[in-house]
């Protein structure tokens, strides 16, 4: 086994922020909501590519203006899938960011592509279920079939860049990103690699909006200005109600001796990421149900040798178990009079399943800018953050903290963000 | 450089303590023990969904589903077929190692299952309901139960298990990966017990859509043979309980047999079809190898992947032959998806099981439905009678869409 440090050294996005982490970390820092109305004319909403959702839940967080051409180089591109092309391109970007492009022979069996996704490829599926339903057993599609598994993103990707080490797809709900980026570390650790590209991708699904919908689970007037702890219930209704959104976001991987070898530019150093489970929950499909026990066994996880911690990128999505348990670990975080920054960034995009990647994409840049924006007005920035604290947390009670740290180095993004106006620092 | 060139370093062993599993052979372990034995296939019509307008109507659908003891309330009218698939195997893996409920430190059990479509056959039923008229609340909490995690989180919870988890969707060898990470968590000292495995249950996408591929075979498979047509579906789960060789010495546990090895890659070839070289899988075998720091010579049995295909047979063969060498020539290989069916993410896990089943029984299953040998497939694959060969190390082998290779090293206890 391996305890070497391992590092961020590339990050890639697509998502409601933008294409490319330039555009994601402005939109960032600038509060951009990207939560929006998906146009009548947009092509997701054309026969075939969906199943059309109703008009009330249109309102998400889409990926828009990315164009897959531009990032995807294999022929296969024709056959991908949404969620593919969106994790093909974040990945390409990671690697490129991380200056491991072309991979030769040595380098490319000794790297792991590690996906985490919650529901894969929605929309396809829905079309090609419609029609066997509709036409009969026999009229099942082989071009769209492949696409159906939720490891056909991590399959294109291998194709597009070259990766044969170990390929692996995971899911857990809503910390599917934090547990594929939990699979890459011990496959580093494990010494089953030496650099992992792991990537977060989820997609709207217009059957998954219906049925969230019809479950009183969906919020449409959710956006960036809602509190902490559910300040505005408003037309949501006991459990509050969550936006979803869409995208794919990826970090590369790997240790920091070979990374300083390489001449590499590493964004934050991976402190540690921990999968366990609160233990109040006997239910396999709720949220944490008791925050403040959750809080402290979360916290538990988190400890890893280091600074404190002092800016958490939360988990809140309008659902009000989700939001208590954010409360109830700042509330822990900040008993001690220390200021913690505090940046809730699905209200600026939305929700899926997979959006933990997003959030360490921004923690890692963070680190690097050394400012953790304040995302709502009565927030504070927090100036040169020294360890930042991504909560992960999904149903069945699950808990999944991913602690990044800073490295001293010059930054790649520090003059975007000390552009921003409104990151002004706490400490 | 290969991907095993790193020097091997002693570690913490990982043992076998129980074994679980429902298939088409039945609802337990020892069904399938007797249906490897025996030169019987399992396979049969297809009842679960109409199969009206296909070439074919076969799978080896488990018939004998009872009701798992451990399902919790919540989960009664949720838990999908391979939720309790994925939950009887459990419960007879942890029979047989002896560990009883609650755990004492439910901190250090982790779970790992991997499936490839999870809930697949109960989405199928939410999308029928919505095209006919608005589905009840019923149907849409039952849509939202129906992921591919909830496998693990219906065991996680169902035993109480604390530790890390993981839901591995690698298509066919998600189960096999389970149980590579769930060893990787163990040699880590992160846990002591490690419940890991496959579930999946048979669903119209996967049947149509290997129908629609032109993979799936008239009638019941015939890897290896000359005349074979494509593969066989089938469902099921397989469970073992993996624990450290100390842990599980200290509690008097009896060891069934070692987990010493994984080797996982990618072809990066191609969405559906093996590489022309299989380079992949070739990886993977040498890379398991390396892990558990044995060599060719010590393999004396492969479970292969082993699916019926044209292109898989073939590139199979050709990867056993490069990554062992002479004991090519030598191992007894079986595949037993003739006797089960592919049972697609559970396959990985359930077919370790059958491995583990072959050391302790000193028994090379056979490869049913083998009559007319390929010239292509010219290794010994044990045509259609099992034989005693006694089994000190032995190789599993599991290969998924996107060129997902995973091989596990199984050892003599």
């Amino acid at each position: 086994m391996s305890d070497e440090p391992i590092v961020v050294t590339g990050l890639g996005a697509v998502c409601p922020l933008g294409t490319g982490t330039q555009d994601v970390w402005r939109a960032f820092v600038a509060r951009e909501c990207m939560i929006r109305e998906l146009a009548p004319d947009d092509e997701r909403l054309a026969p075939g590519v969906d199943v059309a959702p109703p008009a009330p839940v249109r309102r998400a967080g889409w990926v828009r203006g990315f164009r897959p051409r531009d990032h995807v180089r294999s022929p296969q591109l024709r056959r991908m899938d949404w969620v593919s092309r969106m994790t093909v391109a974040a990945m390409r970007q990671a690697f490129t960011d991380a200056g491991l492009l072309p991979l030769d022979d040595a380098t490319s069996v000794r790297t792991a592509l590690v996906v985490g996704s919650c529901y894969g490829n929605q929309r396809e599926t829905a079309v090609y279920l419609q029609r066997v339903f509709g036409s009969g057993p026999a009229a099942g599609q082989p071009l769209l079939f492949p696409n159906l598994v939720l490891n056909a993103p991590g399959g294109y990707a291998a194709i597009e860049l070259d990766v044969r080490g170990p390929n692996v797809c995971v899911a857990e709900h809503e910390a599917s990103g934090e547990v594929a980026l939990a699979t890459a570390l011990d496959l580093l650790t494990s010494d089953m690699c030496d650099v992992a590209c792991v990537a977060g991708v989820d997609e709207i699904g217009a059957v998954q909006l219906d049925a969230l919908s019809d479950l009183g689970l969906l919020d449409p007037d959710a956006g960036p200005t809602d509190g902490v702890g559910g300040r505005r219930r408003g037309r949501r209704g006991r459990m509050g109600g969550v936006l979803p959104g869409e995208g794919a976001a990826a970090l590369v991987l790997e240790r920091a001796d070979a990374a300083s070898r390489r001449g590499a530019h590493a964004y934050a150093d991976v402190a540690g990421v921990r999968v366990g489970a609160a233990s109040s929950d006997r239910s396999p499909y709720g949220f944490p149900h008791d925050p403040d026990r959750a809080a402290t066994e979360l916290l538990a996880l988190a400890s890893f040798p280091g600074p404190a911690i002092d800016g958490v990128l939360g988990g809140a999505n309008g659902l009000v178990r989700r939001e208590a348990l954010d409360a109830a670990i700042l509330r822990r975080l900040r008993a001690s009079g220390r200021p913690v920054g505090y940046a809730p960034f699905r209200r600026l995009v939305g929700d899926w399943g997979s959006a933990g990647a997003l959030g360490a994409v921004l923690a890692s840049l963070a680190l690097d800018a050394g400012v953790l924006p304040a995302l709502a007005p009565e927030q504070q920035a927090v100036d040169t953050p020294q360890r930042l604290l991504l909560i992960g947390a999904a149903r069945g009670g699950v808990l999944v903290p991913v602690v990044l740290d800073r490295l001293d180095g010059t930054s790649r993004c520090s003059s975007t963000a000390s552009d921003s106006s409104d990151s002004s620092p706490s400490s | 450089m290969a991907q095993h060139e790193r020097p091997h370093e002693p570690r913490r062993r990982v043992v076998v303590t129980g074994l679980g599993a429902i298939t088409a052979a039945g609802p337990d372990v020892a069904s399938l023990r007797t249906a490897l034995h025996g030169e019987r296939t399992c396979i049969g019509e297809v009842t679960l969904f109409e199969t009206e307008g296909l070439r074919t109507h076969i799978a080896g659908e488990v018939r004998d589903l009872p009701e798992p003891r451990q399902l919790p309330r919540a989960a009664r009218a949720r838990a999908s077929r391979s939720d309790r698939f994925a939950l009887l195997a459990t419960e007879e893996a942890l029979r047989q190692s002896g560990l009883t409920l609650p755990f004492v430190d439910p901190t250090r059990v982790g779970v790992a299952i991997g499936s490839s479509t999870g809930g697949m056959l109960e989405t199928e039923a939410y999308y029928r309901e919505r095209l006919a008229a608005r589905p009840t609340r019923f149907w849409r909490k039952r849509l939202a139960a129906a992921t591919v995690a909830a496998p693990t989180d219906l065991v996680a919870a169902a035993v109480a298990a604390r530790g890390p988890r993981l839901s591995p969707s690698t298509a066919c060898s998600s189960g096999a990966i389970a149980l590579a990470m769930g060893a990787s968590w163990i040699r880590a000292g992160r846990v002591d017990v490690v419940l890991a495995g496959g579930a999946d249950a048979l669903a119209r996408m996967t049947y149509t859509g290997f129908h629609a591929l032109q993979a799936l075979s008239s009638e019941p498979c015939r890897p290896f043979d000359r005349t074979r047509r494509g593969l066989t579906l089938g469902e099921g789960a397989g469970v073992v309980v993996l624990e450290s060789e100390a842990h599980a010495t200290a509690r008097g546990a009896r060891i069934v047999a070692e987990l010493a090895g994984a080797g996982l890659s990618c072809d990066a070839s191609h969405p559906t079809a093996p590489h022309g070289e299989a380079r992949g899988a070739v990886l993977a075998l040498e890379a398991a190898l390396h892990d558990a720091g044995m060599s060719p010579e010590e393999i004396d049995y492969v479970n292969a992947h082993g699916t019926g295909t044209v292109q898989n047979d073939a590139s199979e063969t050709f990867a056993l032959k490069r990554a062992l060498g002479a004991s090519a020539q030598r191992v007894a290989i079986s595949s037993t998806k003739a006797l089960i069916g592919h049972l697609l993410g559970a396959a990985g896990a359930v077919e370790a099981i059958a491995t583990i089943l072959a050391i302790t029984d000193g028994w090379a299953p056979p490869t049913l439905h083998l009559s007319d040998p390929d010239p292509a497939c010219d290794l010994d694959y044990v045509p259609n009678v099992g034989r005693p060969l006694a089994i000190a190390g032995a190789l599993s082998n599991s290969y998924g869409f996107g060129g997902n290779n995973c091989s596990l090293v199984l050892r003599r206890a």
